[in-house]
């Protein structure tokens, strides 16, 4: 029983990209904060988005060893990006305090929580 | 809408219009033991088209009738089987994917011709198994012949499975 059977084409790939894409377009930013820097982060962080995320994460700790990355616009994460988090924290002297992840959803805090990354970084829910 | 075999079509296909028209469809494919929803799509391999995958993982996921949190782990699921075989895939194959379910539980499956060198970032692959080890009932990953495959199984937990 076939509902629906879809091959993408290069030129449907385009199609699909925007409408999949409807306010959820990958962005992420550096702000000066108090603290250090603040990656500000908006989108899916998977296959497709996490090597803008590792530039800016490393961007972020080439100014400071310490930094905020605020989740609160993310909406997925994969293990690609919790792969970054994880070089992240190495890079940052594997301080449980060099990295502070701000307002994660209740799915990504699962994420985080499973792949034990709750347990190197600090969370502020 | 009612479901409906049209025993003379090539497809069947069975809209689910709401909560009693899908009791229904599970009624009618226990009898028949068949799925009540198949999609297959073949895609580009183009990272951004996982996320496509996972789109369409949770319209099936919601035919089983799972909760958010499972239709998020589905997600999760396709997300790292899709990201894995793109990771080692070959540049000019596609990737193939099926997802059912039988009203009771989603079932994934796909494979990708794979590239002249595979290597999976090690911190990945631990992370991924982390998350399918939480995230479904079964899973499976293999390289084999110059094909990579994938297969997770997850189970409504409202469906009174074990788990």
């Amino acid at each position: 029983m076939i509902i629906a059977s879809v091959r993408l084409a290069a030129s449907a790939s385009d199609f699909v990209r925007g409408a999949c894409n409807v306010d959820r377009e990958f962005l992420a930013s550096i702000d000066d904060g108090d603290g250090g820097p603040v990656v500000r982060v908006r989108g899916d962080i998977d296959l497709a988005t996490a090597e803008a995320f590792a530039a800016a994460v490393d961007r972020a700790l080439s100014r400071s060893s310490r930094l905020v990355i605020d989740l609160s616009e993310v909406g997925f994460v994969g293990s690609t990006g919790l792969s970054v988090l994880v070089r992240a924290y190495h890079a940052s002297g594997r301080v449980k305090e060099g990295i502070e992840l701000r307002f994660p959803s209740a799915a990504l805090l699962r994420t985080l929580e499973i792949s034990g990354i709750d347990e190197l970084l600090t969370i502020v829910e | 809408m009612r479901p409906r075999v049209l025993d003379d079509a090539p497809l069947v296909v069975v809209v689910v219009v709401d909560r009693r028209d899908a009791t229904a469809c599970r009624a009618m494919t226990d009898q028949l033991g068949t799925h009540i929803a198949c999609v297959k799509v073949d895609l580009i391999p183009d990272p951004e088209l996982v996320r496509l995958a996972r789109l369409v993982v949770s319209g099936v996921a919601s035919v089983a009738a799972m909760g958010l949190e499972e239709v998020e782990d589905c997600r999760a699921a396709v997300d790292e089987m899709c990201s894995s075989l793109l990771e080692c895939g070959s540049d000019d194959g596609d990737l193939h994917l099926e997802f059912t379910s039988d009203g009771h539980l989603v079932e994934v499956t796909g494979q990708m011709a794979l590239g002249r060198d595979v290597q999976l970032d090690p911190i990945r692959q631990e992370l991924s198994g982390m998350i399918l080890d939480a995230v479904t009932d079964e899973h499976d990953l293999t390289f084999t012949g110059g094909v990579g495959r994938f297969r997770f199984v997850k189970v409504a937990a409202s469906r009174g499975a074990s788990r």
